[in-house]
């Protein structure tokens, strides 16, 4: 799978699986996991940054199995920008698929 | 690789963050291997899963704008089993990274000192807008202590003894200067608050007047118009206030924290990785 395509697309599933309910990290990975393939190690990094900029807040929840768990929760500004970068990938897709159907019938 | 060698190497690859912020990210990886190893993976399989590690540093680092430390020397304690291996796709993982890094060079050349790198984006946050109000507030400053510049400026030329009595008077006269400027200043703006004071009550006449019936509709609105006037004038004299090289530190400073307040909480620019 093109990387290049990944890597736009991972803010916009990780800010809107959040969006739907407070994760946990491993969790937020296998999430999205289903949808593309993604190498684990990145998910963590973004996490990080997205907090850094105050998209994403975090909280520790105890967990019967083994040490507390941080968990994370998307922020009024994280709203904004999932809905910002839903709306940029509508308007990208439906623009590719255009123009590859254009092209498909010559 | 097993789990406590990619911890060690991990943990000294991003030795120049917060230590809280070391323990935070330590403690995620090492969750996040504990919980692949319990459904059913090994230890060495969860870890290449995170691909190779220096881009995985590299974009740790990343999400505090911190350049990783290239050449770095490995951790003392890392008997890596390929050590050749491991350290030729570091030097190669290094000028990839490099490369790659060349774009946001000027970003990252704040931050990527040594010694700053150890408060982290806060710091470059602050930086940053402080810069930005000293420059407005300083020309006001300059046109004012020319004349104290330029007195100065004759004193260096004289003898040592004489140049310290001289200096000593020419601090005397800047303060003066100073004081008679800002008094004159503060007699105009109170004056113009005087005008904006009667203009109001005035406007106030004619609103009432106004509608009772009578055809004041013109002169109320230029009432309103020299109240805007006479406010902002005021104002605008109150700027240029000629405040002392301390008034000025604090001032650039509140500001300088308003700013740097404001900058953390609004969305700011970062390109998606």
């Amino acid at each position: 799978m093109n990387p290049q395509f990944k890597k736009g697309v991972l803010e916009l599933l990780v800010l809107e699986s959040v969006r739907s309910r407070d994760m946990y990290g491993y969790e937020l990975v296998e999430e999205i996991s289903e949808a593309i393939d993604v190498k684990e190690g990145t998910i963590y990094p973004l996490l990080k940054r997205l907090t850094n900029e105050r998209y994403f807040e975090t909280y520790l929840r105890e967990s019967p199995e083994g040490p507390p768990r941080k968990y994370y929760h998307l922020t009024a500004a994280g709203v904004l920008r999932a809905e910002e970068l839903r709306r940029e990938w509508m308007e990208f897709s439906r623009g590719v698929s255009r123009f590859l159907e254009e092209r498909n019938d010559e | 690789m097993n789990k406590n060698d990619f911890l060690n190497e991990l943990r000294h690859s991003i030795r120049m963050l917060d230590d809280s912020e070391q323990t935070d990210i330590i403690d995620e990886y090492s969750q996040h291997i504990d919980m692949k190893v319990e459904s059913g993976m090994t230890e060495a399989e969860a870890i290449a899963d995170f691909g190779p590690l220096d881009e995985l540093i590299e974009e740790i680092l990343a999400a505090y704008h911190v350049k990783p430390l290239e050449n770095d020397p490995a951790p003392a304690s890392a008997p890596a089993e390929n050590a050749l291996l491991d350290s030729g796709k570091q030097l190669m993982g290094a000028a990839v990274g490099a490369t790659k890094q060349g774009c946001a060079k000027l970003k990252e050349s704040v931050s990527s000192a040594f010694a700053g790198v150890k408060e982290g984006a806060r710091k470059s946050a602050e930086t940053a807008p402080v810069a930005d109000p000293t420059p407005v507030v300083e020309p006001v400053v300059k046109k004012k202590s020319k004349i104290g510049a330029a007195l100065s400026g004759a004193a260096a030329g004289t003898a040592k003894g004489a140049s310290n009595l001289w200096g000593m008077c020419v601090s005397i006269v800047k303060t003066c200067l100073r004081w008679c400027w800002n008094a004159f200043v503060v007699i105009v703006a109170l004056c113009s608050f005087a005008g904006a004071a009667c203009a109001l009550f005035a406007f106030g006449v004619c609103i009432v007047l106004l509608f009772q019936g009578y055809p004041l509709f013109g002169v109320t609105l230029a009432l309103f118009g020299t109240i805007a006037f006479c406010a902002s004038f005021a104002l605008l004299a109150l700027r240029s206030l000629w405040l002392k090289k301390s008034d000025l530190q604090k001032e650039s400073a509140v500001s300088g924290a308003d700013a740097s307040a404001s900058q953390v909480f609004a969305a700011p620019a970062n390109e998606v990785m």
